[in-house]
């Protein structure tokens, strides 16, 4: 099983990379919207978990969200959104739109990990 | 949205907001711990040797927050985070740290003073031989100093 | 029962100890050790375990040498039960771990429900 991470940031997604491998998932990266899709297009049936950045150069996080809820091919996948927006009307509009997480940078990798585990079913809170 | 609900927040209070911020983005991110050491009214800067990123922020409170560091710092910042060894990263990357940092830092300044009808965006960075940056502003920029491990982090903030 | 957790990551020894926990077994009291040398040292002060999870990639002393150690020592420690936790593609590592004494692994990534299957039999 797969991880997908799609941020501009190559930082954060060596961050989320590196938490990735440490709890034994191989880790795709893209940098942005469009090219996320594009690794579904290829990866769909590996992909686990999406892991989607809000503010993005070109298609931003909320748009990708929308598409991937929009395709057969991929919709039953789930998102997590790893941002900035900590405010509750961004949180409300990711999970209205479909997404099953929502995780705020900055994060410790403790956090990031257990929501990982979380958004992949295991275990709870 | 609540209307004009983000504009009536004190630009002290936003200050206190940023420097919460900056702890916070290093303890969790890096792992280590930055230490104000002091705030300081700054006319202007110049980048030398060293490393910047920034964000701008408009909506009910206009302005810019960016942070300044020696590229050794900003290097030992920038592995903590990725887990790499510093020799490792290159200019990229620590571009790329850099600016991260930076939107992370504005981010959390937004939440923690709670500025709802502010949009941050997205985070520019650059890096300096005698690179003269003058903030495009009218307001004052004020410079908080924080001491992270052996090396000092400027946190600018024009508001 | 008390368990003891080798893992270098202190992100990765948490994890695994919610996990125990999640899966539903009754553990006392969890103590963890970031490499195999550290554990060796709590072995030799307190063999009151009846479980050992180890990772494979550590410093100073890997999970293979820390479970050749652990079963050429004389002490009480020596019948504990190792289970390793290991990453995909480590199935030569396995054999080799089996070979030098460990009682099973956890392939990650796990889930409650893998460790509950393949630690059941030592969780009594």
């Amino acid at each position: 099983m797969k991880l997908l991470t799609i941020d501009d940031s190559r930082t954060i997604r060596r961050v989320i990379s590196g938490i990735g491998a440490m709890l034994g998932y191989e880790v795709l990266e893209a940098e942005n919207g469009e090219a996320g899709l594009k690794v579904l297009e290829q990866f769909a049936h590996e992909v686990g978990l999406v892991l989607l950045d809000w503010n993005m150069p070109g298609m931003i996080g909320l748009d990708v969200l929308k598409a991937i809820k929009a395709d057969r091919r991929w919709q039953h996948i789930p998102v997590m959104m790893v941002t900035t927006e900590g405010e509750k009307d961004y949180i409300v509009k990711s999970i209205q739109a479909g997404a099953c997480h929502y995780q705020t940078k900055p994060f410790t990798q403790e956090e990031m990990a257990t929501r990982i585990m979380e958004a992949m079913g295991m275990g709870g809170v | 949205m609540d209307a004009d609900q983000g504009g009536t927040v004190h630009v002290e209070e936003i200050f206190n907001a940023l420097q919460v911020a900056v702890v916070d983005v290093l303890a969790r991110m890096a792992m280590t711990e930055a230490v104000f050491v002091h705030r300081e009214k700054l006319p202007r800067f110049r980048l030398d040797q060293e490393a910047g990123g920034m964000v701008r922020l408009t909506g009910s409170q206009e302005g810019m927050i960016g942070i300044t560091s020696p590229l050794g710092v900003v290097r030992e910042i920038v592995s903590r985070i990725v887990s790499l060894p510093a020799d490792q990263l290159t200019g990229e990357d620590l571009m790329d740290g850099i600016a991260e940092l930076a939107n992370m830092i504005g981010g959390g300044t937004k939440s923690n003073a709670g500025l709802t009808n502010v949009k941050v965006s997205t985070p520019m960075a650059m890096v300096g031989k005698e690179l003269l940056a003058e903030w495009k502003t009218d307001r004052h920029t004020e410079r908080f100093v924080f001491q992270v491990d052996d090396g000092v982090l400027y946190v600018l903030a024009a508001l | 029962m008390r368990v003891l957790i080798v893992d270098d990551s202190s992100v990765m020894r948490k994890i695994v100890s919610r996990g125990l926990r999640q899966a539903g077994f009754k553990v006392d009291d969890i103590l963890e050790a970031g490499d195999g040398q550290e554990a060796m040292g709590i072995l030799t002060a307190d063999s009151n375990f009846q479980l050992i999870l180890s990772d494979w990639n550590m410093p100073v002393m890997d999970g293979l040498n820390f479970v050749k150690s652990v079963r050429g020592s004389g002490g009480p420690a020596k019948s504990i039960p190792i289970v390793m936790v290991t990453t995909e593609g480590g199935e030569s590592k396995v054999q080799a771990a089996i070979e030098a004494g460990a009682n099973g692994h956890i392939k990650k990534p796990f889930t409650p429900d893998t460790l509950k299957a393949t630690l059941g039999q030592f969780m009594k």
